[in-house]
């Protein structure tokens, strides 16, 4: 149990997170947003514009003047968000090696790799068009065999989970369905199987069922627990809630998160 | 004394007229300004004209100012939060008091440097909730930041005025005597050296009346007898089973002319001290204290308003845990007000601990922050704002102000009352 006491100024103008079109206003922001995605930290973020904001909108001159040196030397962005934390106490002295440690084991990836971290940061942040064009751009550029089909068959199955939360169903099947032909991953199978349904009639789905050879009885199981998800969240207190007297502003919400994540 | 660039104002106001001390780099001591030189006090009054502009009434001075209108009495009116009509248009007290105070201000306007910081105790005779809210609404209004700005009763002006004279006069009991509304007062400055810190109260420990109809038709001469001889009787109440080394007396109604056989007791084996400026030099002294350029002399300082507990938070700056102090015990209550930012980490409540000065246990109290189900860590930033109701009710409030973008505001609000000691 802890307090951090804010001792930075809260911004008048915003700082743009590019790669999450999310625009922070005090340090702690900042720092949360890399803690939580310090694969994010790419050349549209640590520049510049950064260096000015943290010196003219935070009051901060010396970390200003210190992430513009670090900028010039091309440090890593690993680097540059620890002397971003370190200026703020941000974090505690072992979690900060911890972290630290971290960042050099990402580092120390090959680039297939980091870009697919990239990627996976922008679907967690709901950046689905930009996280979409991230996994395209590996899957065109498949020259780093080294490190095997298991790796594309991932990048193939995150791309099919973004089409889906772009409503883009036949497009995340085809995606799943790549990925569990590669992969081999049951996971991928169910989520082939999730996907179906959700453009394909009744009959066309027991069709695709026939013709991939799937097991029945294991795509009812899939569809049953599909159900019951979709049953729980129905009775939920929340879902309660938005019926009665929250689905304009939930519409509204969940029309301008799709708008950001179209965003790109 | 250290100096400062700063410009540090005392201002003691009273029912008929002001005094304005000032303390600043040009000086070594405080000095007490009037509008002339001479004349120390400021006029309890001000006049405004048909283009609103105001100044102090003087009737000497402004006599011959032309059409305008005279507001006296600024003090009573305040104190009544009587409204009043005046240029065309009506004027709350605490805009009276606003523009009461801009006057005042303005007379040291020259001693004021680009860069520079004004701090501002005013003093008044007995400080209650209505004169708090005036004064820190009318300063604000004219542009001092909150945290610049004081506010003490007469007794707690005099405390501060003895402890800034020399060691030796108030090693022992200090006395302070003054005459109002037909009394003579006595207080008795006492600091106990034993306890750490070292803890000064000041007593009422007697009173004589005397007024103009106990004269009784006596001549002149046997009417200074009697006044002498009450006097006589008054002071050796104050001063009989105490080690009194010093005794101030305020204002011009004492004099060597009928209180001869007094004064001659008054200053045996004692100093004694006369002057018109004791409050508002006291309350200048207070205010530099409060910037910090004298030292902390180790003494608290326990008037009927001064809040006797320090009041703090275990917060994290700069990833480091430390004690941060919220409201320190020795100020007054209705200066009492601490506003600062927060993030809870790995908890949904708030913890602060009061500890009274000298004797006495911490005491912790908890802020409970409901409602905020599925919140992720560290995402919630609080406003967390300090201020009494009372010289032991604490109000503590604080403020979801959310996460940016990351996480909107919930609005809520959480509030709590506490007791401290």
């Amino acid at each position: 149990m802890a307090y951090d006491l804010c001792l930075v100024r809260t911004a008048v103008h915003p700082f743009e997170v590019k790669p999450v079109c999310t625009e922070v206003y005090t340090i702690e922001e900042l720092c949360y947003i890399f803690y939580h995605n310090p694969d994010l930290a790419d050349d549209t973020v640590m520049g510049a514009p950064l260096c000015d904001w943290v010196k003219q909108e935070l009051g901060l001159e010396r970390l200003s003047a210190s992430l513009r040196s670090q900028i010039m030397r091309n440090d890593s962005a690993g680097s540059i968000i620890l002397s971003i934390f370190r200026e703020v106490g941000y974090l505690s002295g072992d979690e900060l090696r911890s972290f630290s440690e971290l960042l050099n084991r990402l580092d120390a990836q090959p680039q297939a790799v980091k870009r697919k971290r990239y990627g996976d940061a922008l679907a967690r942040n709901r950046m689905y068009a930009k996280a979409a064009r991230v996994y395209m751009e590996l899957l065109d550029d498949q020259e780093n065999k080294s490190l095997g089909a298991q790796f594309y068959a991932d990048v193939r199955n995150n791309l099919g989970s973004v089409y889906a939360a772009q409503f883009r169903y036949r497009e995340a099947a085809g995606f799943y369905y790549q990925a569990w032909k590669t992969g081999k991953k049951r996971d991928c199978l169910r989520r082939y199987l999730s996907t179906l349904p959700l453009f394909l009639s009744d009959e066309a789905y027991q069709e695709k069922l026939k013709e991939e050879g799937i097991d029945t009885e294991f795509a009812r199981s899939v569809q049953e627990r599909n159900a019951q998800i979709c049953r729980k969240a129905g009775a939920s207190a929340e879902a309660e809630r938005i019926l009665q007297s929250g689905l304009p502003d939930y519409l509204k919400k969940q029309r301008d998160l799709w708008r950001k994540s179209m965003a790109g | 004394m250290q100096t400062s660039n700063d410009l540090i104002l005392g201002i003691d106001l009273q029912e008929d007229y002001t005094q304005l001390t000032y303390y600043h780099a040009s000086v070594k001591e405080p000095v007490t300004l009037g509008l002339a030189p001479g004349r120390g006090k400021l006029p309890g009054a001000l006049y405004v004209d048909g283009n609103r502009k105001w100044g102090f009434w003087d009737k000497e001075q402004t006599a011959a100012a032309g059409e305008v209108q005279v507001i006296d009495h600024i003090y009573a009116k305040v104190d009544r939060q009587e409204k009043i009509t005046a240029a065309g248009r009506e004027w709350s007290a605490e805009e009276l008091l606003e523009q009461y105070l801009r006057q005042c201000i303005e007379l040291v306007r020259m001693f004021r440097k680009e860069g520079s910081s004004l701090y501002v105790m005013v003093t008044v005779p007995a400080l209650t909730g209505v004169w708090s809210g005036c004064i820190v609404s009318a300063l604000e209004k004219i542009g001092l930041p909150r945290k610049n700005i004081y506010m003490q009763d007469h007794l707690t002006s005099f405390y501060y005025y003895a402890v800034n004279q020399k060691k030796n006069t108030w090693t022992q009991d200090a006395a302070l005597i003054e005459y109002e509304k037909g009394e003579i007062r006595g207080y008795i400055l006492h600091i106990d050296s034993a306890s750490r810190p070292r803890l000064a109260t000041v007593e009422k420990v007697s009173a004589q009346k005397l007024t103009e109809e106990m004269r009784e038709g006596r001549p002149q001469d046997a009417w200074d007898k009697e006044k002498d001889r009450l006097f006589f009787e008054f002071l050796k109440r104050v001063f009989e089973h105490r080690n009194v080394s010093v005794s101030y007396l305020t204002g011009d109604f004492f004099s060597k002319e009928w209180a001869e056989r007094s004064i001659q007791y008054l200053c045996y084996k004692r100093q004694a001290f006369q002057g018109q400026n004791l409050y508002s030099k006291g309350a200048c002294y207070a205010a530099i204290e409060r910037t910090g350029l004298i030292p902390d002399r180790g003494i608290l300082f326990c008037g009927n308003d001064v809040v006797r507990s320090n009041l703090g938070m275990e917060v994290r700056i700069r990833g480091k845990k430390q004690y941060y102090p919220l409201v320190n015990a020795g100020i007054n209550w209705y200066e009492a007000y601490h506003v600062c930012e927060l993030i809870p980490d790995g908890t949904s409540n708030l913890c602060l601990v009061s500890k009274p000065v000298g004797e006495g246990e911490p005491v912790t109290h908890l802020l409970r922050l409901d409602g905020l189900k599925n919140r992720p860590n560290r995402t919630l930033r609080l406003r967390l704002t300090i201020y009494f109701t009372g010289a032991g009710c604490c109000r503590i409030e604080a403020e979801d102000l959310g996460f940016g973008q990351i996480v909107p505001s919930s609005g809520k609000t959480w509030v709590r009352n506490i007791q401290i000691a």
